[in-house]
């Protein structure tokens, strides 16, 4: 069963635009979004498991240079119009 | 993919550009009571087979959430709170008559009285009381972009009418106050259609329903445009009927409903026509099927799918001016035609630079007070604006991603539409700055 969930970005100014083409990068995720307001990035990302979460997040996602910290929420359900 | 869409726009609006020149020839021998009869009572049959026959194939695949045909009669009998609360097969039938019926006769009228060139006008004060309807009511900023798209309309209609009162009086035809009367009468019921037909809202029911099947969205925009067609035909009839037996004065549109009357033996010999049955296909069924397919497979995330054909509605009355000039030989001497040209080409660049320029993407995140989870993702969904709500496990409830046409309009929505929401405890705003992937 796929797991979607939303992780919420903070990074360096300075990294940014560095932060998204490494996120453009993998496979993973799905939607990047730059924000402004108390996030930065907001990127989406689908996976089949919870190991596969695991795995991404810390080989692929915390090993990024600039983040400052991430929030991570798993999407329940989605709905749209 | 969202460009694949926007050529389904241009098609259509291509498609419609030529029924002037399709109508004008066909004005000679049969009423245009009943090329319109013939035309929305056919197209409205048949999209309504194609509704019913997508809702059969919906249920034969056993992996698609089941949709009956109970389910589309509610939807009929629910009430439309977006419009006076009326019952929606009254909504519909109202736009029925007022928005095709009563709009295509008084364009028709306006075709044969005038010319295709000063007809087209209508489309552009049609376009000008939307944008004061949008800026009066739904508080829409008039930027610069957007007065001067209005002013180069308004300039067109001058030039237009210059050109039709300039003309030689053997080619042009004299505009009467009868034909000033048409154009201001479909011009009024267009804009009419152009604002209702987005007054109506999915209930509860039908978002549920859309949530499990995506298929619910397009069987229901084929069901309702059957809907509109075909009650706005059978209230054609009483209408015609008042028309020619009780008022006393003989009028253009009355000798068209006694040329109906007199044409209905040979209907069948009229419909196999090729003129008819292009404006049943092409310029009707074909049309509202890419504008469907458009309408439902729209990207949400750039500018919407209604913005889209706003701007681009431009390209009908473009292709009707240069098709009547190519094709039938009206009067509109080359320098003023191509001012025109360019300057409702132009018109269109304006409306894409206000359209974008004051597009807020933006994503709210959302934390309520326990016992309202189940409740509240309809109740989000359900708000003008809201597009996607997802459900969160962490610090946030919910991620609702919205699209505004202005700062404005983000505020009214959240301050009002989302804050009312009784159990709603906090809302933070990120705005989208970019979108990747």
């Amino acid at each position: 069963m796929t797991i979607k969930a939303a992780i919420f970005i903070k990074v360096n100014h300075s990294a940014m635009a560095k932060v998204i083409e490494e996120f453009n990068k993998i496979p993973e995720i799905k939607k990047v979004f730059a924000l402004t307001g108390d996030y930065d990035i907001l990127a989406e990302i689908e996976v089949e498991n919870t190991d596969e979460l695991y795995n991404v997040f810390s080989k692929k996602i915390d090993t990024i240079e600039g983040i400052i910290n991430t929030n991570t929420h798993v999407i329940m359900k989605a709905f749209e119009k | 993919m969202q460009n694949k869409y926007i050529t389904h726009i241009i098609i259509a609006n291509l498609l419609w550009s030529f029924i002037p020149v399709i109508v004008l020839g066909l004005f000679k021998e049969i009423s245009l009571v009943m090329i319109i009869f013939l035309r929305f009572f056919c197209a409205g049959l048949i999209i309504l087979l194609i509704s019913l026959l997508l809702v059969a194939l919906n249920n034969r695949n056993p992996h698609n959430e089941k949709i009956s045909f109970k389910q589309l009669l509610r939807m009929l009998g629910a009430k439309n709170k977006a419009f006076f609360n009326l019952r929606r097969i009254f909504y519909l039938m109202i736009l029925g008559f007022f928005g095709i019926v009563l709009q295509i006769i008084a364009y028709f009228l306006c075709l044969k009285t005038t010319s295709i060139g000063f007809t087209m006008i209508g489309f552009q004060l049609g376009i000008i009381l939307v944008a004061f309807y949008e800026h009066g009511v739904k508080s829409e900023r008039l930027d610069v972009f957007k007065v001067l798209y209005l002013v180069i309309l308004l300039f067109c209609i001058g030039i237009i009418v210059f050109v039709k009162l300039s003309g030689p009086a053997q080619v042009s035809n004299e505009i009467t106050m009868l034909s000033v009367f048409y154009l201001i009468f479909y011009t009024l019921c267009m804009t009419f259609l152009q604002i209702g037909i987005g007054k109506d809202r999915y209930n509860k029911e039908e978002m549920i329903l859309i949530n499990k099947n995506k298929n619910y969205k397009i069987i229901r925009l084929f069901f309702k445009l059957s809907l509109i067609f075909l009650t706005g035909i059978a209230l054609m009839f009483p209408f015609i009927v008042i028309v020619y037996f009780l008022i006393p004065i003989k009028t253009d549109l009355s000798n068209e409903i006694g040329l109906f009357f007199s044409e209905f033996p040979v209907i069948f010999s009229i419909l196999i026509r090729w003129e008819i049955l292009f404006l049943i296909f092409f310029s009707t069924i074909i049309t509202y099927v890419l504008i469907f397919i458009a309408n439902v497979k729209w990207s949400s995330y750039n500018l919407s799918y209604s913005q889209w054909n706003t701007i681009l509605t431009i390209i009908e009355p473009i292709g009707g001016i240069i098709f009547g000039v190519i094709l039938l030989g009206e009067f509109f001497p080359l320098e003023y035609l191509i001012i025109v040209i360019f300057l409702l080409a132009l018109s269109i660049l304006l409306r894409y630079a206000h359209e974008s320029r004051n597009l807020v993407n933006s994503i709210l995140l959302i934390s309520h007070k326990p016992g309202i989870l189940e409740t509240l993702a309809l109740k989000l969904l359900k708000l003008e604006g809201v597009y996607s709500v997802e459900s969160l496990i962490g610090t946030f409830d919910f991620l609702v991603k919205i699209k505004t046409n202005s700062i404005k309009g983000l505020y009214y929505l959240k301050n009002i539409g989302i804050k009312n929401i009784e159990g709603i405890e906090d809302v933070k705003v990120l705005f989208i700055d970019k979108i990747f992937k």
